[in-house]
Order: structure tokens, then sequence, then C-alpha cells
């Protein structure tokens, strides 16, 4: 016998047990919830004797003697379709678990603990019960030679050698058992056998490390073949274009045949959760059902490894906070039994991974009240978050508590980290919650990790590949079109993305890292000229995606995309922060990966955010949210002492004049700008700033002789803003909070760095010079103040708002709680439409939609709404910039009962009272 | 690939047993100076080879090439030891492989591969400018030269700071 048992074939049988006992642990947990099934309790006998049968051949006695009593345990329920009890079927898993530590202590002594013989006969003498109350007399195990010795420690341990003589293979049984076994057992052994050949035969087992260069040289053959393809297109020969395409196609083949051999079914992970779930259950005393959909998709083994604890954690945490104990949930009508599903797929490259519950959802005051007591943000930001920002604050480190440490959770490592480990592996998470509905986390996985999708560009002459996943859209801006141009703010050159100011960054001023000084690059051609450079003023952005918002790389061209394979760099690159990886290309040349997030750093990107997080007392880690999205200012200085800012959302170009070119017309004064006339606003004269004597402003103007001017658009027109000097560009977390003293034109205050900055309603501004009756300087009538200034009394009105820039969000939502009105948030059209469709009938009164938001414009969003019976009749108002005279009549036409003009909120306040007093007058 | 590397390793183990004493030497020039790299740490010695530079590196790191398949960090030692002189038109490589870091080492000329005596061996004299002492090990001592042995480890350390 010693010649069988050699190391392989032990390594064999203990590979071959966990398989086995997953398997059977799978099987206990179904036959839990379909009380009777004679072909599970067939197939799980089946398993334990295959185990039993190897144990005894490697003469591992105990896990013999077990299994024998497991099976002798079951056959009666094989012969007989009685419901099973829990009591029975939880004796089972105790076995089985047992099993599974002797197997591990046999495996690697040093790192598990052996078992010790007491509680191994505890169990085995507490399944022997069970299933004597259970079957009563007919119980054969205690006719059963082997099964009656178990009540001495000794025969336990000493008897099953004598076994062990005569059983030569691990499908055998022992003879005396056998003998013992009703003829059923006999029978049973003739069908299996068989099987189990089958079974050997359609599949081996293979080392990881051999699947691990195989991926490796197939990695290298794709390269060959990349050449061979290159070398060959530049050939007029024909058998070499044939041939080479043949091995493309054999390749191609071969590289998803090999990528697919290291992919292992989720389900490998998933059905271990079973068993979880029903222990979590029976320790908190709920009763939680758990369904599992697709475990048959497929992830890329290590990413299978990766995933296995962020999903027990999430379960975990399902089981414990989210489902409620029964009689909460009888009180609410629920059924006591909660539900969790997990479902995963496929979908585009990714796998999709689902896990819902149906318990009480998340505690958003609860949640708020930890987040601001651990210091996670500030109680001021508190009050300002939607219901999803707050649910994001549980993925904050340091959110989770470890003040009640159980079993079961709350062990101090929290939601951060599932999201770092998933974030790790190239993956998301997603939450969703509605109260007492239940929450729903996804997690997306990469399929593989091996082999990365890369767009390659080109900068200066080298090529470079960035993955794709951070990688949201490609702009090309053409130059010759006016009013797509890159513009320069302070002289970082910056892109209007459909309405918002994209943040470039230039390789160039990454890798060559010029010391520039903002005051000398400022608005110069020198530095439009740096970047147009060589591809004749048209240039080419990726917009990327990174924690703190996207931002925009300029590179000269861009090439291709490419399935790369990622060769890790030496570890002392790594310090310049900006490649994450080489590849090599199909020419044979190597190719640097950027590290996004590290030319973002690199670049400053995070850094004021930084900044600003630490004055907030805040934890920089906050995550990607939009919701944290901090607000920025445009900052400049005026007459008074102070700084003045304007939210840089509304800045279209900054640009200085000289002041030869400023022109009076009437009580203006303008200048020409972009063949148009420009009627310039000083601010200094509306606010009425005498000049006192401050250093900077006027020696510094008068030496240029330039006029700085912050052009912003107005109605379609665009309206220059004259002032002193433009200071910077400053990013604040603060809230806008009014003045004490009421003053036109301004909206308030607000801290940024440790400054207090005076907030300018600048769009007011233009309307108080512009406005009828009142030319330049400004004092403006009363009653508009008036009217916003004194609180209606209307009815609260739940209002649905879709607005897509953060500070018209901030300020409108303010507006608007402060009316007593009910907000419900949504980033675009398509949103607010999902939102909607959720809802139930008079969830919302009035709908306040943006008319230019990204995915689905508001047009289109009304359109939606008026086709759609069930929500047709709730009022629609448009609040928008966009106020030329056909946007207006198109919003009419699409339905808007209103179309105002963003940032009045007097306007807003009396169009909203309009519709409530319409509302309560139908209702 | 390591074919040539096991065999190396094997003559050199019998040569070892043969003679405590003596160690082998793959050595090149530099600017006209002689250096020697014990001939374990070398892997192989190869042509010019196409470099992709890496923008933001350090000078002495010219960039990355692709040494069938694996990629491989190309130091200038010429830079690295501060000196002056205008480089050649082409390089050579020797390859050496570190804690699994293949680092090639771009030199002007390669020389034999000799075995030395330790009753040869010298410490480096201080005298020797720091530049390139901190990466020697010591000098050998032959017919009408002085060999500098430099330790690629030294070099790794200063790569990784």
């Amino acid at each position: 016998m010693s010649d069988i048992i050699t190391k392989e074939s032990f390594q064999e049988f203990y590979s071959e047990c966990d398989e086995i006992v997953s398997r059977v642990a799978q099987h206990l947990n179904s036959m839990d919830s379909h009380k009777e099934n004679s072909s599970l309790i067939d197939s799980l006998y089946r398993d334990i004797h295959t185990i039993k049968g190897s144990a005894q051949l490697f003469n591992l006695s105990e896990i013999a003697q077990i299994t024998h009593v497991m099976e002798a345990a079951l056959e009666p329920a094989r012969r007989k379709t009685i419901p099973l009890e829990t009591d029975w079927v939880d004796c089972l898993f105790a076995c089985l678990d047992l099993i599974d530590k002797l197997i591990k202590a046999e495996r690697e002594p040093k790192q598990h603990p052996k078992v010790d013989l007491r509680t191994i006969q505890l169990t085995v003498s507490r399944l022997i019960d069970s299933a004597t109350r259970h079957f009563g007399s007919d119980l054969f195990i205690l006719r059963d030679p082997h099964i009656a010795l178990e009540h001495t420690g000794q025969q336990l341990m000493t008897e099953p050698a004598t076994n062990q003589k005569s059983s030569s293979g691990p499908t055998e049984d022992t003879p005396e058992n056998r003998a013992s076994d009703s003829s059923s057992l006999q029978s049973f052994h003739k069908d299996e056998a068989p099987t189990a050949t089958q079974e050997s035969l359609s599949t081996i087992r293979v080392q990881v490390s051999l699947l691990d260069r195989l991926m490796n040289l197939v990695g290298e053959m794709v390269l060959v073949r990349n050449q061979v393809i290159q070398y060959s297109q530049n050939h007029e020969d024909f058998l070499l274009i044939n041939l080479s395409q043949k091995l493309d196609l054999v390749t191609s083949e071969l590289q998803e045949e090999v990528m697919q051999t290291r992919m292992q079914p989720i389900g490998s992970i998933l059905s271990k959760l079973n068993r979880f779930v029903r222990d979590l259950a029976r320790d908190l005393s709920k009763q939680i059902d758990l369904s599992i959909e697709g475990a048959e998709t497929e992830l890329d083994k290590t990413l299978i490894e990766a995933i296995k604890d962020p999903l027990t954690h999430i379960i975990r945490n399902a089981c414990d906070h989210g489902i409620e104990d029964p009689e909460t949930r009888r009180a609410i009508s629920k059924s006591p039994q909660g539900r969790i599903s997990i479902s995963s797929q496929q979908e585009s490259g990714q796998v999709v991974i689902e896990i819902m519950d149906d318990g009480r959802g998340l505690d958003s005051k609860k949640i708020l009240e930890k987040a601001i007591e651990r210091k996670l943000i500030s109680q001021e930001t508190s009050t300002q978050l939607t219901e999803r920002e707050i649910n994001e604050l549980i993925f904050t480190p340091g959110f989770s508590t470890a003040k009640k440490v159980s079993a079961v959770s709350g062990r101090g490592v929290g939601m951060d980290v599932v999201k770092t480990n998933i974030e790790k592996i190239g993956g998301t998470v997603d939450l969703k919650s509605e109260p007492n509905q239940g929450t729903c986390i996804r997690l997306k996985i990469p399929l593989t990790l091996a082999i990365v999708p890369a767009l390659i560009a080109r900068y200066h002459g080298n090529r470079f590949a960035i993955p794709q996943i951070k990688l949201l859209e490609l702009v090309r801006v053409d130059s010759s079109e006016n009013h797509h141009k890159l513009e320069f703010l302070q002289g970082k050159p910056v892109f209007r993305l459909r309405g918002n100011l994209l943040p470039l960054v230039s390789l160039d001023e990454i890798i060559v890292k010029k010391s520039t000084n903002p005051s000398t690059t400022q608005l110069g051609p020198s530095s439009k000229e740096k970047l147009g450079g060589q591809s004749e003023n048209n240039v080419n952005i990726i917009v990327l995606a990174t924690d703190s918002g996207p931002f925009g790389l300029i590179v000269d061209e861009i090439l291709d995309t490419a399935d790369i394979v990622v060769k890790p760099l030496a570890n002392f690159f790594k310090k310049l922060m900006i490649y994450s990886g080489a590849t090599i290309m199909g020419d044979g040349s190597v190719s640097l990966i950027l590290d996004i997030l590290g030319i973002a750093a690199k670049s400053n990107l995070n850094q004021s955010r930084t900044r600003k997080l630490e004055l907030g007392g805040m934890d920089s880690h906050r995550g990607a949210s939009p919701l944290f999205q901090p607000q920025e200012m445009l900052s400049f200085s005026l007459n008074i002492p102070g700084n003045f800012t304007i939210p840089l959302c509304l800045v279209q170009r900054l640009e200085e004049f000289p002041e030869t070119e400023i022109e009076i017309s009437g009580q203006h004064r303008i200048v020409q700008y972009r063949n148009a006339v420009l009627p310039l606003i000083d601010l200094n004269q509306v606010f009425d700033f005498q000049l006192t004597e401050t250093k900077e402003s006027t020696p510094e103007n008068s030496e240029s002789n330039k006029v700085p001017v912050i052009v912003i658009q107005k109605r379609n027109r665009l309206y220059g803003v004259v002032v002193n000097r433009i200071i910077d560009i400053l990013v604040t977390d603060h809230e806008i909070e009014e003045a004490i003293q009421e003053t036109p034109g301004i909206l308030g205050n607000m801290i940024i760095g440790q400054e207090v900055s005076v907030v300018v309603d600048i769009l007011r501004v233009v309307d108080l010079v512009t406005g009828p009756g009142e030319t330049k300087r400004g004092h403006p009538s009363k009653e508009v103040l008036q009217k916003s200034g004194h609180p209606t009394q209307l009815r609260p009105l739940k209002i649905l708002f879709a607005e897509d820039t953060l500070f018209f969000v901030k300020q409108v939502t303010k507006i608007l709680t402060s009316q007593g009105h009910q907000v419900t948030h949504a980033i675009d059209g398509e949103e607010a439409l999902k939102i909607l469709e959720s809802s139930r009938p008079g969830d919302f009164d009035l709908i306040i939609s943006d008319i230019e938001m990204p995915k689905m414009n508001g047009f289109q969003l009304a359109q939606k709404i008026k086709a759609n019976s069930e929500f047709s009749d709730i009022p629609m108002i448009a609040l928008t910039t966009r106020m030329r005279e056909a946007d207006i009549e198109q919003g009419k036409l699409v339905g808007f009962t209103q179309y105002l003009e963003k940032l009045k909120s007097d306007q807003l306040i009396q169009a909203i009272q309009e519709v409530s007093h319409e509302r309560t007058a139908t209702q | 690939m390591s074919e040539p590397l096991l065999s190396k390793g094997k003559k050199e183990e019998q040569s070892a047993e043969l003679n405590r004493n003596s160690s082998q030497f793959t050595t090149f020039i530099v600017s006209g100076r002689l250096y020697g790299i014990d001939v374990q740490s070398v892997q192989e010695v190869t042509k010019s080879l196409l470099i992709t530079s890496v923008p933001l590196a350090p000078n002495y790191i010219h960039g990355l090439i692709n040494l069938r398949g694996q990629i491989a960090t190309a130091v200038s030692l010429r830079e690295l030891f501060e000196l002056k002189d205008p480089p050649p038109s082409e390089f050579m490589n020797v390859v050496c492989r570190l804690d699994g870091v293949l680092i090639s080492l771009l030199v002007d000329q390669i020389g034999d591969v000799i075995e030395l005596n330790q009753s040869s061996f010298e410490p480096t004299p201080d005298t020797v400018s720091v530049k390139v002492a901190r990466f020697m090990d010591g000098i050998y001592k032959i017919p009408g030269q002085l060999l500098s042995i430099i330790d690629v480890n030294k070099i790794l350390e200063v790569l990784n700071h």
C-alpha cells in the first residue's frame, strides 16, 4: 500500500475532499429548503461515501469514522421520504465542518490545530441522537457494529485500522460495512462506479502556476503574432499574408482558450455563502433566505479569490444590519423571512454582481450622526447632502465602528475595505438603498487582470498606453471652430465640455516639468502655441475619470486601441508616480502605461482638494461620489480689500483688454470682441466701491494698461465684467452664507481656504446694469428683494429637481428647502426619469429641470414625462441660462409651464407659488 | 535563454571548487576605463537594442528595452558615474538580473571574461572619486591595467534610493 500513497496522491485526495466538502455543503443547504428530495440525498450519500473510502485508503481513521456515521444517519432518509428536520441537517453540517478541519490539520499541521477527540465524539453522538430521534426505531445505526463503538473513545481511534487492510480503492467499501448494510447500498455502489471514472476522464487537475506560465507564453505569442502581421503588411507576399492571417486567427483563439482555463464559475464562492448565511441567520435568530443567480458566470481565478472577502463582508452586513428580525418584519407587514439575493452576470467585458436584501435599508439619519460624530463630515455640509451622498458615507474609511464587536459584524473593518479591495482589482462598487425596501450593492469586476484594454496615444514621439477603465471619452478640438476652443485660465488650459469646465493636463507639463509662472503665461499666445504645436491647432483630449472629477489629458495623436499585456516595472519607477507598468507593442518596442491617478496627483488636480479637506477636518479619502464635488470659485479683487468670487461654472472666458481698445457707446463702456460688441460692466461702479489706496490694484493696471475682464454669458449674450485683478480659482466645500445686510448683486459670503470671500451674484448684476430704468449705478428697486425676502405661506411641495451643475443644485435646493419644500435631486434627465418611473403617484408635485444636461436634456425629459400618462399632469418648470426666444418657445412646446432663468430666486418662488395654488385649487 | 546562464553557473561552480580563491569577471570599457562585473550576476551580453525613453526618470536611466518579451531597464554607466565625455554612437548591453529585476548596463565596449585570483585584489583606494567608488567593490591588479569591480547590487540600491 505504501507505494500507492505518495505525496501526490495525498495532494490529490485533499483537493478532492475540498471539492466534495463544498459540494456536500451545497447539497445540505438545498436540502434545507426543499425538505424532501431523494436525488439530493442520494448524491449527498455518494459524496460522503467517497470521502469515507478515500479516508480509509489513506488511513485517516477519524474522517472515516465520521463519514461512516454520517452515511448511516443518511441511510434511512434515502429509503423513506420523510421531511427532514433542521436539527438533523445542522448535525450533518457540524460533522462536515469536522471533516474539513481534520483534512486541514492533516494537510498543513503547522497552521491548523489538531482536532481533539472529544469534539469528534460529541459531534458524532449528537448526530446519532438526532438521527435516532428522527427516524426512531427504524435506525440501523445502533445495529451497526461500527457505530456502537463510538461510546468508547479508544475504539473510535483503533477500530478503523482493522478496516484498512481490505480497502483498495476510494469507491470501495469495507466488507464489514457492506455486510451490515442493506441491499440498497450495494446496488448504489454499482451505479456509482462508472460515474466516478467518467469524471476522472473528462477533467484533470493542473497546477495554477502552469496556467500562469501558459498565460505568459500566450502573451509572448500574441506579441510575435503582431510583429508578423506588421511585417507581412509591408510585403506583397500573398503566401506570407495568408499565413499571417491564419496565425492571427489561431493565436486569438488560443489566447481566448488559455484565458478560459483560468476562469472559474463564481458559484465556487457563492455556494459557500449559503452556508454562511444559514449560520448567521441562526446566530442572529433571523429568518433569511439566500438565492443565488448566475452562479455559472466565470471569472479569472485570481479575481475570484480577491472578491471573496468583500462579498462575504457585504453579505454579513446584509444579514446583521439589513434584514430585521421576524417580529419587526411582521410589524411592518413584511414576510417574516428576509430575502437576500445574489445575482451575477457578464456585461460588456465585466462581471456585475448584485447583492440585494429586502431589509430596512440604510438609515440616513444614523449614518449622518455617526459621520459627524467621527468627524468625517462637518455639521454644515451634512445638511446639504442628498440621500445618495449620505449612503456613500459608509464607504468612508473610519466610518465603520468597532464599538459593538460581535462575531457577526462591527469588527472595525468596514465597507471602505470592501471598496478599496474591489477598486484594487479595477472594479467599482455602487450602492442604492430604500428605507424599508432594502439595499442593493452592485460590484463591477473586470474579467481578467493579465490583459487590459488600453488606448494607445502618441505624445512627442513617445507612445503611451492608457488603461480604458478610467477613460470617459475622447474629444478632438478643432480650433477653427470658434466656440470650441481651448481656453486659458491663469495660464492653465481648460476646455468647456458640455458647459462644464474640464481642467486639462498636458503631458508636457508633467514630463518636462517647466516651472511655469502663472502670471507670465497668463492668457498669452505663447501657451497656446505650446499646446497646439504639432497637430495644426487640433488638440486631442482624452477625458479621464478620477476621484476628484474628470480631467482631460492632451496628447498629440490617438493611435489605436489594443489589448495590452501588462508587465510590471522595476520598483524605482514607482516614485515617478506617473507609470503603472509597461507593455510590448506589436512592433516589439516598449511602451509605458500611464498611471492616471498618478498624473492627476502630479498635476495638482488632487491637491487643492486635499488641502481643503484638511481644513474641513475631514478625511481625504472621501471618495468618488459626485456629491462631494467641491465648488470651484473664481476669485478676483476690487477696489475695496477682500476677496470677491463668482462660481467658475458661470465663467465663459478670461480676457485682458488694453485700455486703448475700450470705447464708449452711450453710457456703456464696450469693447470689440469676437466680431461683436462686448458690453463691459465695472463691478467697482456697480457696487459703488471708491478707490482706496491699496497697493495691489492701481499700479499693476496702469503699468500694463490692460483691463482684466471676466466674460460671462447671460441670455445668449456675452458680458465683460471688469475687475481689478483676477486672482485664482479656489476650491471650497463650504456653502454660501447669506450676508447679514442684503446688498443687491451680492449672494453672500463663503469660506474659501481660511478666508471669507464675497460671492457676487453676477447674473443679477447684469440685470441691475442692463435692466429697464437702471443704467449704470444700479441701486435696484427694492420690490424684487422684498418679494423674495418674506417667507410665503404655501403648501410644501414635493419637488423633483434635475440639474447637473453642482453650484445650482446647492443654490436652488437651498432656496426651495427654505420655503419648506421637499427636494429630490437628479443629476440629469435620465436619472430624473428613473426616479419618476419608480415613484408612486403623488410622490412629486412639481418638476424643476435644467435644460442643458448630459445624457438627457431638459427638453427630452419634458417630452418623456408628457408622453407618460402616469405623471404627465405634474407641472414642470424649466430653470436655465438658455434664454433665447427659440429655446423658450421650444420649452413651452414640450410642456414646461414656466421657463425661468437661473439664479432668480424671486421668480422661481413666485412660479412655485402659482403651481402650489393651482395644485391646491385642483385637489 | 536561461541555458547559457545555467552553464555559466555550473562552470563557475566547478572552477570555484578547483580554485576557491579565484573569480570570473565580465569586463567592459566605459570612457576608456576597464570595469568588471562578477560573471554570476550577468545574464547575457547583447548588442544595442531599441530603447523607449522614460520621461521624468533620472538621466542615467536611458529607458526600457524589450529583451525577448521581458522588460529591462537600460542604465547608462556614463551618466551614472557622471563622466562628461561624449557617448559612443552605439552602446553594448550587459544584462544583469537582480531580485527579479532586469537591468541592462549600457557600456561602450565589451571585453573578455577573465578569471582572477583573490591575491591580486585590493580595496578601492580612497582617492577614487566617490561618484564611481560608491558602486565599486575594489580593484584587481592585472598586467598593465587595473580592473575596477562594479557591484550591481550597489547600482540597484542607488536606483531604489
